[in-house]
Parts: C-alpha cells; structure tokens; sequence
C-alpha cells in the first residue's frame, strides 16, 4: 500500500529550491506532484519567483489535469506537466516555487494538493528531514536539450 | 527548391550605433558586432532594451536574433520596433520575434521596411536579458534557389578516444551544423549577388540563411542562422549565361 502525504492546498502552498547548475537551462515543463480530491472548482496558478519577483506564472484547473491525463475520474494523484507557454530560463539562485489558487475553497470533501515527496532521487535535499512532514513538496523541471 | 535558400548577408547592426537601456559593463552592447558567439550582451534586468541607429534610413525585411552556443537564448521574448526618429512612444512599425530554445534563435521576415532607428524589446527570466548576435537586413534576392541533393550535418565537435574495452572518453563541447549546397543556372545578375556576398564575407564573416519553409521541415530553423563559408566557391560555367556553383557552410560558432 502506498501512503501519500499531501499538503492541502489553501489559499497557496509554496516552496523554496536551490537551483545549482552552472549553466543556464531552458525549462520544458514544471512539473508538481498534484493531488485531486474530488475535483474542486476554481482556477490554480503555479508561480515561479525569484527575489521576490514573480518571472513566471501560469495557471490551470483540475479540468487540465483530467485531460492531461485522459481521465474523467474525479480522484487523482499525478506528475502534472505546466508546459510554459512563453520562454522560461534559469540559472543558479535560490527560486520560490508556488502554487495559488483564486475561486476555490478547500473542504474536507473537495480539495488540490500537492504531494510531499519521502524519496527524491532526482533533487537532493539540503537538509536533512527529521519527520515526514518535512519532506519537500514534489516537482520535477524539465529542460529542453539544444541542437 | 527556388524558395528554398534565403541568404542574408549585409547586417546593419554590424554598423550600428547602439544604445542599450542598461549593460552590465563585462558584457557590452558592442559585442552585438563581434563575430564569436560567445560574445554577449547581457542587460541588467528582466525587461531591456536596445535601440539601434542604422545612421540613415535603411531598407530590412528580416531578423534573426541569437542567442550563445554554450548557453543558448537569453531572453524569454522579444519585439522589434521601428521608427524614423528614436523616440518609440509610438513605433511605426512592430515586429514580433518567434523564438526557439531547441535552435537557440530566433528568426521573423516581414515586407520591407524603411526606417532609421530598430528598438529590440526584451523580456527575460534570468535577472537579465542576453543577446549574442542580432541580424537586422535584407534579404539577398536570388532569382534561383539552390538544389535538390542539399546535405546536412551535425559535427560533432567533442574530442573522443577510446580505451582497450571500446569505452568512450570525450570532452563534451557542442556540435555544429555543416551543410552543403548547389545553386545552378544562375546567370550573370544572380552571380553578381553573390560575387559580391564573396567579397564582403570571404571565409571569415558570417551571414545568414534560410533553408526550406514548414512544407519540408518539421522545424525549418534547424537549418538556418549565422553561417560562414567552408571555402570561397569555385564557379563552372556550364552554359552562356549560366553559372552553377556549390559551396559548404558552417554554423557560426
């Protein structure tokens, strides 16, 4: 059996990476570990921010979570690919990545979340967790690969 | 294939004067005219912009803008305006630049325009907005087209060795397009074009080319952008007034 811990989204839910490459890369996808319990109304807006700036904001529904995975299930926990729509670039820094949301109430029957993650192979920790609960909020970024 | 070959080989940026909004002084707007690639302009914000003063009223119908070989585009967007004076509060012309992450480049060409001054309208991610080579010209205007049997490569430019076990060794650098190309029966006024473009750019100078359209690539823009010549073409005349030649191009670097 797999146990999921989930933070429940409110009003935001966010968290801080420390990008380390030392070359610029071009993001392909952010991609969050998302939860859906009973797909919810609203809209949600994943933000990237750096130096408390917003340099990135795109938003979805759980409506594009369904379709992104050719479900009509109302329950879902899924890598949710947020493919930019403009040109997104990185370098080293420290970035906030954040999820909003804005006509959406979260109710013990109907909620998003974002899924912490307990083993992380692809993004090390900087810290070490000393409760589940300190586990970081799952995402995965993907880059394009230049000719 | 007549349509298929766009070169562009006069850049009026090469003789601009330029004037950026902001500049981090290790990266000036002057190394626009440098040749490498790896000389950059980088700005000091996320929202920039560069306006460029052809000194006269000059004829441009495309643009290429960019970005370095070792670390590809610096700027999420990018609009060009254009205007008869310098003050863009109302440009009389705007021209939106599609850009690629996968060719690191952007290309755009539209009718003809007449103007003194271009301003490059830039938006980033990075904390900066970074331009490594910008095109700003008109296109060559060959009559014929190049031929069918055109090659492609990508070089591969990496130095590899191999041990006893046949593993690999290699310093991962990055590859560069090489493509060769026939253009035939040319006569006497496409050949002056060119002669002219031989001139100017000999084996040192980069131009710019466009090959193929939507119809017959995925993404045309593979095999477009900054290029120098391999080898100064040698040219046959295979008949009265008709010239044919091939000749090899490499990606600016």
């Amino acid at each position: 059996m797999t146990t999921l811990l989930v933070d429940k989204l409110g009003t935001s839910l966010e968290q801080q990476i420390d990008v380390t490459i030392t070359e610029r890369i071009h993001v392909a996808a952010f991609i969050p570990y998302i939860y859906v319990y009973n797909s919810p109304a609203g809209t949600f807006t994943f933000e990237l921010i750096k130096s408390s700036v917003t340099i990135f904001s795109q938003s979805f529904t759980v409506a594009d979570i369904k379709t992104s995975l050719g479900t009509t299930n109302n329950y879902v926990h899924s890598f949710y690919p947020i493919i930019p729509t403009s040109l997104v670039q990185m370098t080293s820094g420290i970035y906030t990545v954040k999820i909003s949301s804005s006509g959406y109430a979260a109710t013990e029957s109907s909620y998003l979340g974002w899924i912490r993650q307990h083993e992380n192979i692809q993004n090390g920790l900087e810290y070490v967790p000393t409760s589940d609960r300190q586990n970081p909020l799952a995402i995965r970024i993907k880059t394009y690969k230049r000719e | 294939m007549s349509s298929c070959l766009k070169i562009y080989n006069v850049n009026l940026a090469d003789q601009a004067t330029l004037t950026p909004s902001t500049e981090n002084a290790l990266f000036p707007a002057t190394n626009l005219q440098d040749y490498r690639r790896s000389k950059v302009y980088r700005s000091t914000t996320n929202s920039d912009n560069l306006i460029i003063d052809f000194q006269e009223s000059s004829e441009v119908n495309a643009i290429f803008i960019v970005g370095s070989k070792r670390d590809g585009l610096g700027v999420s967007t990018v609009t060009v305006e254009f205007n008869a004076t310098a003050n863009f509060s109302s440009p009389a012309y705007s021209v939106s630049v599609p850009m690629t992450e996968q060719f690191g480049m952007g290309y755009v060409s539209f009718t003809t325009v007449e103007y003194r001054f271009a301003r490059i309208v830039m938006t980033s991610t990075l904390g900066y907005c970074e331009l490594s080579k910008v095109f700003m010209g008109k296109e060559m205007g060959l009559t014929k087209g190049m031929s069918f049997g055109w090659t492609f490569k990508d070089e591969e430019l990496s130095t590899k060795t191999f041990n006893r076990y046949g593993q690999i060794f290699a310093d991962i650098i990055s590859r560069q397009k090489v493509i060769g190309l026939a253009i035939k029966l040319l006569d006497k006024d496409d050949l002056e074009l060119l002669h002219v473009m031989f001139d100017r750019v000999g084996e040192i100078k980069p131009f710019y080319i466009v090959i193929g359209s939507s119809t017959m690539a995925v993404d045309y823009r593979r095999y477009s952008g900054p290029v120098i010549l391999d080898d100064v073409p040698t040219i046959t005349n295979g008949s009265f007034n008709r010239f044919n030649l091939s000749m090899t191009v490499k990606e600016l670097m």
